[in-house]
């Protein structure tokens, strides 16, 4: 072959062999990029603390008995729970749970209900109880937690658990259910 | 054929120096050894990152937080973490984690729920030389974060002076 024809077959073949370099170039850099983890999801535990925190700490739920200044686990506040729904209803967002003037991170329903007993005749008439944690939120999520929308820059993700606690009202102590609706 | 032959052996003697075939040879050797330099490179910049390091501490210390406010009584709790190099601000309701050497761009913060009856002080601290744990105590009137070194002496002298409160 000519001389000429040597070179302009080398410079031809070296062309393909440039190309294939930069894919694998590209395919090493974007492996490398995917498995590097940059989201750390916690929205799961961060719902178990808020339920829990409203369970168990004095500022939350809880019976607290001023006079022996030593709080009960397990056992709400029935006067405090009403007056959280009716009377004060961003006490909790504004003193008891804080995350300063915007909250974007969690809301949550909260809902007393009695447990039917035909034993207890004074429980049959009475209605659940609502008391809502950063409402305004909750109320522009809720639309957002259907089960088959996964991920997304706005996804948000719903929690629900039940606990059995007891509700004081005055000197008694009724059975009930606390249900947590958790969005975060 | 001979002189070809003869060519490709003397090929640093002939007058017509070197030949093509070797000049495009030595041409991927070199555009070789770049891309290689370059993904070492790219590679040694990856594993120097800290931001999953960061990531993940910021959350870890705003779920303890709160989980230490969620507590009914008094806690003492040890946060015991590599955290050589970094610094941690928790001021206006966020734990925000940088290093000294990295762009504003590059701190990562996560928020945290105070309580109003319970303050919690805001604290700066400083990891740049050392490998120590934080320690986190809740009482009865606040929350406080500090260094193993200024805790010692304060709780020898409190359980000195006063009794035990109990849980509220």
């Amino acid at each position: 072959m000519h001389k000429r024809g040597q070179i302009s077959e080398e410079v031809l073949l070296s062309i393909p062999r440039i190309i294939f370099i930069v894919a694998i170039l590209f395919a090493v850099v974007i492996l490398v990029k995917i498995l590097i983890i940059t989201n750390v999801d916690v929205r799961q535990i961060e719902a178990n603390v808020l339920i829990n925190r409203l369970l168990y700490s004095k500022d939350g739920f809880i019976y607290y008995d001023e006079s022996i200044k030593r709080s009960f686990p397990g056992v709400v506040d029935l006067n405090k729970f009403k007056q959280l729904s009716a009377i004060n209803p961003n006490w909790l967002d504004n003193t008891a749970i804080n995350y300063g003037l915007d909250n974007p991170i969690i809301a949550a329903k909260i809902t007393l209900r009695s447990i039917k007993n035909d034993n207890l005749q004074e429980n049959q008439n009475e209605k659940d109880i609502t008391v809502f944690y950063n409402k305004d939120r909750f109320d522009k999520w809720e639309p957002r937690t259907l089960y088959t929308v996964r991920g997304g820059a706005g996804s948000v993700r719903a929690f629900k658990e039940q606990r059995y606690i007891l509700a004081k009202d005055g000197e008694a102590l009724i059975p009930k259910i606390l249900e947590f609706y958790v969005i975060s | 054929m001979v002189s070809k032959e003869k060519e490709s052996t003397s090929v640093f003697c002939s007058n017509r120096g070197m030949s093509h075939d070797l000049f495009f040879n030595i041409f991927e050797l070199v555009l070789a050894s770049i891309i290689l330099l370059a993904l070492l490179y790219f590679i040694n910049d990856i594993s120097e990152q800290t931001i999953f390091e960061k990531n993940f501490m910021a959350r870890d210390l705003a779920l303890l937080i709160n989980t230490i406010y969620a507590a009914p009584g008094e806690v003492k709790y040890n946060y015991n973490e590599n955290m050589e190099g970094f610094i941690f601000d928790f001021s206006d309701s966020k734990v925000e984690i940088k290093r000294k050497q990295d762009d504003e761009s590059a701190n990562v913060f996560y928020p945290f729920a105070k309580t109003k009856n319970i303050p919690f002080s805001d604290k700066r601290l400083n990891y740049e030389k050392e490998i120590v744990k934080i320690i986190f105590s809740k009482s009865a009137d606040s929350v406080d974060i500090t260094k193993p070194s200024t805790i010692n002496t304060d709780i020898a002298s409190s359980q000195q002076s006063k009794p035990r409160a109990k849980d509220s």
